[in-house]
């Protein structure tokens, strides 16, 4: 549950290079000037070459052996520069998915996506809220019929990986299969939403789409098997990427009070804040010890991490959003301006708190896996 | 197999071979195994128990062979914890000694000192009291004014301690007292070990909230204690009690775990208070969710724990971590007591042990004697205080 060596040297170089080429005003500049696919592509090629694009594989297909605490270390400088990458969607879910289902897209994609040469989105939530039970998008001899309202790096993706119900007369996860619809396929509308914290998602339709039984990634009917595994990985790894924006917004707000004065002191000596600022970093430390659990857990071999994935987001939602309320509100006037990053942070805790399951969700699956 | 594997298995076999049945189940309070002169056991089994695990130095397990500890690394250390955990095994041995003053002893004291006392502890021949709070010292602990005078071959201590625990039941007890008075408070601290037994100390149990008359008042009138036991040098005492401290709070913060306390499952006891509807969840929505949020909590405090054995271990103690340990594992544990009590209904409020099961006179103790914790080993605004300033760097 401690870095090694070489996962340090990791995060380390990461940081460097975030701090150089992607600081929180590389998200500003693509807030204000719209790429088309939604991130800077000349910066994730530079990632790839760091090779991020495979951490999450086995050796055998590229990865490194930096492990999940590895990945996690990544997806903590990813929170804290705020970086817009297809990391999320394309390898920790998308590549992630690929591998699972161990089928021929493993020799057939799987490269292209280590190289970054194709990009994938995991298309999953129709409703409101995350809930893949109710998958309600539908192949139906050979036609694909539904529509998505919240995938992620839709507007950059090459392909998209649908979640749709194949087995009718089903309920909830069964019945269910994963399938790859290229982007520019018959019948595939994408429509780019600019999302409040300056990142992207898009509204992906699928009217009438043709779909051969080459397009099934793992066995049709049943992919809830392997994709349910791979998204509570995912979940820790975002849990990950939240912690690591609160630290970075405990981590100003503490540069902050060190430096504002107020009736000639430093308002950091206010007894006040700083229990605020106390209980902030036990909470923090808290959430991150279920992370790095969870992800430990992975790099240990265990098969079932549901209980920690749900437990890690639960515990990453409250602390960052508490996180980022209480900076807005200890900066004070700046707090609330869109000079000062704060409210970026503040924007994004939101958005990951939709993002594979909101607290709601994930607390009702804690107490169900829990038996009460 | 490794060098741990293979120790974990021996430990697994002896202890199978040698901790009782009776032993193996969550301790009531009676059957408590206290150090002490006059050391009673309330059952054939505890005593053996007792005697087993004292004769090998696991009521010490870390603590070096010479004095009569156990010896053991910190990974083999770790090892016996878990596998006595698997096999609930009681813990052996009960005393302030062994859980606060020892760790500090083998820092600081000299070693006749320790020759004197660590192999006591051990052994559980002496029971240990701490003598820190005064009436009016208590958060502002530096402010003591027990004093110590020397009188060329003795020191001789006058004044009063407060919230000593069982100090009418101890044989000893570890004090700070002040030997100068003439530098800043911090300074002409001592720390001095005092026996229970030479003239003019007198003590008063406190009447509690609980009903329990855990804590006492300590009175030192005129005591004669000789030079020799002062611990860490004339006036160093604050470096000692500040070692002490750690292992204070990290008691307080584990402190669930050594009473093993019998009520510990909530799903259990919500189960059976409460109730489930047909689809196996809890009938009351609010209080499934309260139960969520504690064993949230809970579960990532063992989480913090381990992590925190981790970097002990590759030595990058991360500095804030020992602190919020005990602020929150301590809150924790009230947050439970309150959701205990909720959980009994009306069978949560009678005061009279006859109209209660067992349990449900535990669970209302210890729901007001648990108030302790938050405030014993520094309170709760004391810990943020020290993260606050220690961890985050904020300014004084």
């Amino acid at each position: 549950m401690v870095l090694n060596e070489e996962q340090r040297l990791l995060q380390s170089s990461i940081r460097d290079f975030l701090n150089q080429r992607a600081p929180v005003s590389a998200l500003r500049e693509l807030r204000d000037n719209p790429t088309p696919q939604g991130f800077d592509t000349s910066l994730w090629r530079e990632l790839v070459d760091l090779g991020v694009s495979s951490i999450v594989l086995s050796e055998a297909h590229g990865g490194f052996g930096f492990g999940w605490m590895g990945l996690g270390a990544v997806m903590e400088e990813i929170g804290r520069h705020l970086a817009v990458t297809p990391i999320f969607s394309s390898v920790v879910i998308g590549a992630a998915l690929i591998e699972a289902a161990d089928d021929h897209h493993s020799t057939e994609i799987l490269p292209e996506i280590v190289a970054g040469t194709r990009t994938l989105a995991f298309a999953c939530d129709e409703g409101l809220r995350f809930n893949p039970g109710a998958t309600a998008t539908l192949l139906n001899q050979g036609v694909l019929q539904g529509e998505k309202s919240f995938v992620l790096n839709g507007s950059g993706a090459t392909d998209f990986l649908v979640l749709a119900r194949t087995a009718t007369d089903t309920k909830g996860t069964d019945g269910l299969s994963l399938i790859l619809i290229p982007r520019d396929a018959t019948g595939v509308t994408v429509d780019t939403i600019h999302s409040v914290d300056g990142h992207n998602f898009a509204r992906v339709k699928f009217d009438q789409v043709a779909v051969d039984h080459r397009q099934f990634v793992g066995a049709p009917d049943h992919a809830w098997d392997f994709v349910s595994g791979v998204l509570d990985r995912a979940t820790l790894a975002l849990a990950a990427e939240m912690l690591g924006g609160a630290r970075e917004l405990l981590e100003r707000t503490l540069a902050y009070l060190n430096d504002r004065e107020q009736f000639d002191v430093k308002i950091g000596s206010f007894q006040a804040l700083q229990h605020r600022c106390a209980q902030l970093f036990c909470q923090l430390e808290l959430a991150q010890s279920v992370v790095y659990k969870g992800l430990s857990a992975i790099d240990q071999g265990q098969q079932d991490v549901a209980k920690l994935a749900s437990h890690a987001k639960v515990l990453a939602i409250d602390c960052y959003q508490k996180m980022s309320n209480e900076a807005v509100q200890m900066h004070g006037g700046m707090g609330i301006t869109d000079e000062v990053d704060i409210g970026l942070f503040l924007k994004r805790s939101r958005v990951c708190n939709q993002i594979l399951g909101d607290s709601s969700f994930h607390r009702e699956r804690f107490a169900t896996l829990c038996g009460y | 197999m490794s060098p741990i594997d293979e120790f974990r298995q021996q430990t697994r076999a002896w202890l199978e071979e040698n901790c009782p049945a009776s032993q193996r189940r969550p301790v009531v309070k009676e059957e408590q195994i206290w150090a002490g002169r006059d050391r009673v056991f309330a059952t054939p089994d505890a005593k053996l128990w007792f005697e087993r695990m004292r004769d090998k130095g696991w009521t010490a397990p870390s603590w070096p062979t010479e004095y009569g500890g156990g010896g053991l690394s910190r990974d083999e250390e770790k090892v016996l914890e878990q596998e006595m955990a698997r096999l609930h095994c009681r813990p052996p041995l009960y005393d302030l000694g062994l859980w606060m003053l020892g760790p500090a002893l083998l820092v600081h004291g000299n070693e006749a000192q320790k020759q004197e006392h660590i192999s006591k502890i051990v052994r559980g021949d002496i029971r240990w009291a701490q003598g820190y709070s005064e009436p009016a010292a208590g958060s502002d602990l530096a402010s003591l004014k027990t004093r110590a005078e020397d009188m060329g071959d003795h020191f001789l201590v006058n004044g009063t301690k407060i919230w000593t625990t069982q100090a009418d039941k101890a044989d000893w007890i570890f004090a700070l007292v002040r030997t100068d008075a003439s530098g800043t408070k911090h300074e002409g601290i001592s720390f001095i070990l005092i026996d229970m037994r030479t003239a003019g100390v007198s003590t008063t149990p406190i009447e509690l909230i609980s009903g329990e008359s855990e804590f006492c008042q300590t009175f030192f009138d005129d005591v004669k204690v000789p030079k020799e036991n002062i611990v860490g040098g004339l006036n160093n005492g604050w470096a000692v009690a500040k070692e002490l401290l750690k292992h204070e709070r990290k008691l307080m913060a584990t402190m669930e775990s050594i009473i093993q306390r019998e009520d510990e499952s909530l799903v259990e006891l919500a189960t059976q208070y409460i109730g489930m509807d047909e689809s196996g969840k809890l009938n009351d929505s609010s209080i499934r969710s309260r139960i969520t949020d504690q064993l949230m909590t809970a579960e990532a405090l063992e989480y913090l724990n381990e992590r925190l054995f981790f970097q002990h271990r590759s030595k990058q103690v991360d500095p804030g971590l020992p602190l919020t340990v005990k602020y929150l594992g301590t809150n924790a544990m009230q947050q439970k007591d309150e959701l205990l009590l909720q959980i009994l209904g009306n069978h949560g409020l009678s005061w009279q042990e006859q109209s209660h099961t067992p349990r449900e006179h535990n669970i209302v103790q210890n729901w007001a004697y648990n108030k302790a914790h938050t405030i014993a080993g520094g309170t709760s605004e004391i810990q943020l205080n020290i993260i606050a300033k220690r961890a985050l760097g904020l300014p004084a």
